[in-house]
C-alpha cells in the first residue's frame, strides 16, 4: 500500500477485489453466524456441520475461483496465485479436520458452543490472509488474526488451571513476539520506504546489505517475528505448553494449521521481499533450521507426555521445512510446500490417534499393548509415526527427500548430513511408542468407542500419507512457488 | 547489546533522512527526536518484558514495544510525503485497535489466571512440566 501508486481498473474494482477472497468471505461469514447465533444452538452437531460445510466450501471455492494468473487485489495488499491457493486449501482441509476431531472435546466437557467453531474459523481466515498477503501490513494483521484466536482456544476451557496456564504463557510469548515483528516491519519501511513485497525487494536490490548494514536490523527482527510463528528454535518455548495445555484437537490445530501459515509467510517474505539478500537470510535460517532439528529431536527424547513430544516433534519439522527457503530459489520453495503439505496431514493424523484414545492417549506409558486391544488404531499410529519418521512408502520420506535434496542443491551439504541424522535420532522416539503398542502386554481396559467423525478424520490423514508416499507428484504437482 | 542495537537504529534513522528530501509536510520537530524517543520507548519496554516479574507489567512492556512501532511508522511517514503520511496515520490506527484487541484477551486470561492461582506472577503458575 504504502509507497506504491494505485491504479484501479476501471470495470467494478470492488467486486473484483472480492472475489480473491471469497474463502475468506464464507469463513468470516460463517464465524459472524455462529455467534449470532450461538445461543440458539441446542444442539452442538449444528455448529459442526457448518464449520465443516465452511471448510469444504472455501476449499473449493479457492480453487474455483483461482484466476489462472497472479491476481492482486485491495490495492496491492494480497494476492491470488497458486502458492495462495495452495495453502488456502491446506488450511481449508486443516479446519475441516481439526472440527471433525473436536467432537468428543466439545460435547464432552462444557466449551461455550459456537464459540469454539467461530474462532477456529477466524484464526483459518488469518492464516489464509498471511498465506496471500503481499504486503507487511497484511501479513502481519493475518497474522495477529490467527495468533489471537488461538491464545483464546488454547485457553477456552476456562475452568481448567492447565489451559489457563498454556494460555498466559503462549500469549506472553506471542505478543512479544509480534511486537517485534512490528517494530521489524516500521523499520523496514524507514529504510526501505515501502511495506509491499515488490517495493522493498525494488529498494533493497538499489541498496543492498553490503551498503547499508543496518538493514540486518529490520531484517532479523522480521525473521525472527515469523521464526516464532512456526516455532523455530531459539523461538519455540511456548510450543510444548501451549500443547500441552491446550486440549488435543487445538493442539493439533495449531501443530498443522499455525505452522502451514507462518511457512507460507516466510516463504513469500524470503523468497519475493527480501530475496535479494540471499546470502544473508540463508546464513540466519541455516541457524533456525539447524537448532530446530537438533533441538526437537534431542528434546523429544525425554518426553512422556504425548502432546509435549508431538510439540518437539512439530519443532523439529519446522527446522526440517525451513531448509527448503535456504537456497532462495522457486524449486526450494516447492520442496518447502510439499513438506509443509504432508507434514499437515500427518500430524493431524498423529493428533487424532492420541484424541481419539482419550485421556488415555496424552500418556505415553499408557499406550501399552494397544495393539492387541485396538489393531487398526494402533497401525494407523504406526503409519503416521513411519511417516513423521521419513520412513518409505510413506509421505513422511517423500518430503525428507525433496527437502534434503533442496539443501544439497543449496550447497547446504553439513545441514543436509545433520537432517538425515537427526531423522535416525527422531527414530528412537518414535519407535518408543511403537514397541510400546506392539511388544508390551495391556494394562487397563480397551478405550472406548471412537466417534465416527474422528474416525473419518483419521482416514482422511492415512489416506494422504499413504497415496502422497507412494506417488508423492500426485498431490504435489501443485506446489507451485510464487 | 542495546547499545549496538541502539547504534544500528541510529544508523537507519541517518539513512532514512539521507534518502528522503526534506518536503515541506515534515513537523518542525526533526526525525532524529521521534526516531530517539521510539528507540527509548522500545529498549524500555524490552527492559520490562525481560525483568519484571509480573503479567500486568509485562503487558505494559510489549504495550510500549507497539507504540514504539507504530510511533516510527508515523514518524517515518510524515518525512516523506503527504500521501505517506496518511498511509502510515492508518497503519497506527491500526496498531492502535490491534493493540487493544490483544489487551482484551491478556486481561481476560490474567484475571481468569488470578482466579485460578491466585497470583500474578508469571513463573507461578507450574503445571506445566517436562
Amino acid at each position: 500500500m504504502i509507497g506504491t501508486v494505485v491504479t484501479q481498473k476501471a470495470s467494478g474494482p470492488v467486486l473484483d477485489d472480492l472475489v480473491l477472497v471469497v474463502p475468506e468471505l464464507i469463513f468470516v461469514g460463517t464465524a459472524l453466524l455462529l455467534i449470532l447465533i450461538a445461543r440458539r444452538i441446542r444442539k452442538t452437531p449444528v455448529a459442526i456441520v457448518l464449520t465443516v460445510a465452511a471448510a469444504v466450501a472455501a476449499a473449493l471455492s479457492a480453487v474455483w475461483f483461482a484466476p489462472a494468473e497472479p491476481t492482486t487485489g485491495f490495492a496491492g495488499m494480497i494476492t491470488v496465485d497458486g502458492y495462495a491457493t495452495f495453502f488456502r486449501v491446506l488450511i481449508a482441509a486443516t479446519v475441516g479436520m481439526t472440527t471433525l476431531l473436536s467432537v468428543r472435546s466439545i460435547v464432552g466437557e462444557e466449551v461455550p458452543r459456537g464459540d469454539y467453531h467461530a474462532l477456529l474459523l477466524l484464526a483459518a481466515t488469518g492464516m489464509m490472509f498471511s498465506a496471500s498477503a503481499i504486503d507487511l501490513l497484511t501479513l502481519y494483521l493475518g497474522l495477529e488474526l490467527t495468533t489471537l484466536c488461538a491464545i483464546v482456544l488454547v485457553g477456552i476451557k476456562v475452568d481448567r488451571p492447565l489451559a489457563n496456564e498454556a494460555a498466559i504463557k503462549y500469549f506472553l510469548l506471542a505478543s512479544f513476539a509480534s511486537a517485534l515483528l512490528l517494530y521489524g516491519i516500521a523499520l523496514t519501511y524507514g529504510a526501505t520506504g515501502a511495506t509491499d513485497f515488490a517495493g522493498i525487494a525494488a529498494a533493497l536490490s538499489k541498496e543492498g546489505l553490503a551498503s547499508a548494514p543496518f538493514l540486518l536490523v529490520p531484517l532479523g527482527l522480521v525473521t525472527a517475528g515469523l521464526a516464532f510463528k512456526i516455532a523455530a528454535v531459539p523461538f519455540h518455548a511456548w510450543a510444548p505448553d501451549a500443547y500441552q495445555g491446550a486440549s488435543a484437537p487445538v493442539a493439533a490445530f495449531l501443530a498443522a494449521g499455525s505452522k502451514a501459515a507462518g511457512l507460507a509467510a516466510l516463504g513469500r517474505v524470503c523468497l519475493v521481499a527480501f530475496g535479494s539478500e540471499t546470502e544473508v537470510l540463508s546464513l540466519l535460517l541455516a541457524g533456525l533450521a539447524a537448532l530446530s532439528i537438533i533441538a526437537g529431536s534431542v528434546l523429544a527424547l525425554s518426553q512422556t507426555d504425548m502432546k509435549r513430544l508431538l510439540a518437539y516433534s512439530s519443532i523439529a519439522h519446522a527446522g526440517y521445512a525451513v531448509l527448503g527457503l535456504l537456497a532462495g530459489t522457486g524449486e526450494g520453495v516447492s520442496a518447502m510446500m510439499t513438506y509443509a503439505f504432508f507434514y499437515v496431514f500427518m500430524t493431524l493424523g498423529a493428533f487424532g490417534v492420541v484424541i481419539a484414545l482419550g485421556k488415555r492417549g496424552e500418556e505415553l506409558d499408557r499406550y501399552q499393548g494397544l495393539a492387541s486391544q485396538r489393531p487398526g488404531m494402533a497401525a494407523l499410529m504406526l503409519l503416521f509415526l513411519l511417516s513423521l519418521t521419513g520412513i518409505p512408502p510413506t509421505a513422511g520420506f517423500a518430503a525428507k527427500f525433496v527437502i534434503i535434496q533442496s539443501a544439497v542443491r543449496a550447497d547446504h551439504i553439513a545441514l543436509a548430513i545433520l537432517a538425515v541424522v537427526c531423522s535416525v535420532i527422531s527414530a528412537f522416539i518414535y519407535m518408543r511408542v511403537v514397541v510400546l503398542m506392539y511388544m508390551k502386554d495391556p494394562q487397563e481396559a480397551a478405550p472406548s468407542r471412537v466417534p465416527i467423525a474422528v474416525t473419518v478424520a483419521i482416514a482422511l490423514a492415512a489416506l494422504v500419507t499413504l497415496v502422497g508416499g507412494i506417488s508423492p507428484g500426485s498431490l504435489t504437482a501443485w506446489a507451485v512457488s510464487p | 547489546m542495546i547499545g549496538c542495537s541502539t547504534v544500528a537504529l541510529l544508523e537507519v534513522a541517518a539513512a532514512a533522512l539521507h534518502n528522503t528530501a526534506p518536503s515541506e509536510v515534515g513537523s518542525p520537530i526533526p526525525l532524529h527526536w521521534y526516531l530517539v524517543m521510539s528507540i527509548v520507548l522500545f529498549v524500555f519496554g524490552l527492559a520490562i518484558v525481560l525483568s519484571r516479574r509480573n503479567l500486568i507489567y509485562i503487558l505494559i512492556g510489549i504495550e510500549l514495544i507497539l507504540n514504539a512501532g507504530s510511533l516510527n511508522f508515523v514518524a517515518f511517514g510524515s518525512y516523506r510525503s503527504r500521501e505517506a503520511l496518511v498511509d502510515t496515520t492508518i497503519v497506527g490506527t491500526f496498531i492502535i485497535v490491534l493493540a487493544a484487541a490483544e489487551a482484551t484477551i491478556a486481561l481476560a486470561i490474567v484475571l481468569n489466571v488470578f482466579g485460578l492461582f491466585n497470583t500474578v506472577r508469571p513463573e507461578d503458575p507450574n503445571l506445566l512440566r517436562e
